[in-house]
């Protein structure tokens, strides 16, 4: 490689760990916010209740694949009624109720933030973020 | 409702964080790329195509009521789409960003022990 070339990469590298450097700043301020604590104290306060944080999985996959078999026109109505009773259930409880709020909130604010960042660079940054494979490629 | 003077801190990292990225190459291939694309009316005509495409899927998933028709549109509008040089260019230029992106990804979603580009990601999901 000519010696050229070796700065404009050592330039890139080094203003790519600047960029993670930067991300890293970024992730710290959004953990010091009090949307953030807030959601992460129900969470841990949720995490703490084995059998509820495995029913509230156990729904969450339960609904995933029945809105997969809805949006191919299947899904069978009974286990709708089912799903729906489930999580009238799940949100009577204080600590669920207490969860969804405060991960709301956080994804309003986390949406702000990842909103900034997509209009600036020009491209969506959770779609970038996606897991390959997925539908969208 | 997050507090105005905690969205500011965060939002001025984020700035500092976007204004890294356009700094790097990947970042200033990318500005150049998204303005040609962004300044050209057929560009600009495809990708409309494209979204009234994938608007009328999503409309009839919700109602349960997808075809073939509708998928075969959305397949027709993305090819014609992506054949125009300038979204080839931009696509390029997106996919040396979308690495840098996910490395940032990985850095913050760790930090937090939350994925960040999953959490804000649209309630409709893929190619929404």
């Amino acid at each position: 490689m000519p010696e050229s070339d070796h700065g404009v990469v050592a330039v890139a590298t080094d203003l790519e760990a600047t960029a993670m450097d930067a991300a890293r700043a970024l992730a710290r301020a959004i953990g010091e916010s009090a949307t953030f604590r807030a959601f992460e104290e129900a969470r841990d306060t949720l995490m703490t209740d084995v059998e509820l944080t495995r029913r509230l999985r156990s729904y969450q996959r339960r609904r995933q694949e029945f809105e997969t078999v809805r949006s191919w026109g299947g899904g069978d109505p009974r286990e709708a009624d089912k799903l729906e009773a489930e999580w009238r259930a799940l949100v009577e409880v204080r600590l669920v109720r207490e969860y969804l709020r405060t991960q709301d909130d956080l994804v309003v604010f986390l949406r702000e933030v990842a909103a900034l960042i997509s209009q600036e660079i020009g491209m969506d940054y959770a779609s970038a973020c996606a897991p390959a494979g997925g539908c969208c490629g | 409702m997050t507090s105005a003077e905690d969205k500011s801190a965060v939002l001025a990292r984020a700035r500092d964080f976007v204004g890294v990225l356009k700094a790097t190459p990947a970042g200033q291939v990318l500005a150049k790329a998204v303005g040609r694309a962004q300044g050209d009316p057929e560009v600009q005509r495809l990708r409309e195509r494209l979204r009234r495409a994938v608007d009328a899927f999503q409309q009839a998933q919700r109602a349960g009521t997808t075809d073939e028709e509708q998928i075969q549109a959305i397949r027709e509008a993305q090819a014609a789409y992506q054949r125009h040089p300038a979204v080839g260019e931009l696509f390029g230029a997106q996919m040396q960003m979308t690495s840098l992106l996910r490395s940032a990804n990985f850095v913050i979603s760790d930090l937090l022990a939350l994925d960040f580009g999953q959490t804000v990601r649209s309630a409709g999901g893929c190619c929404s």
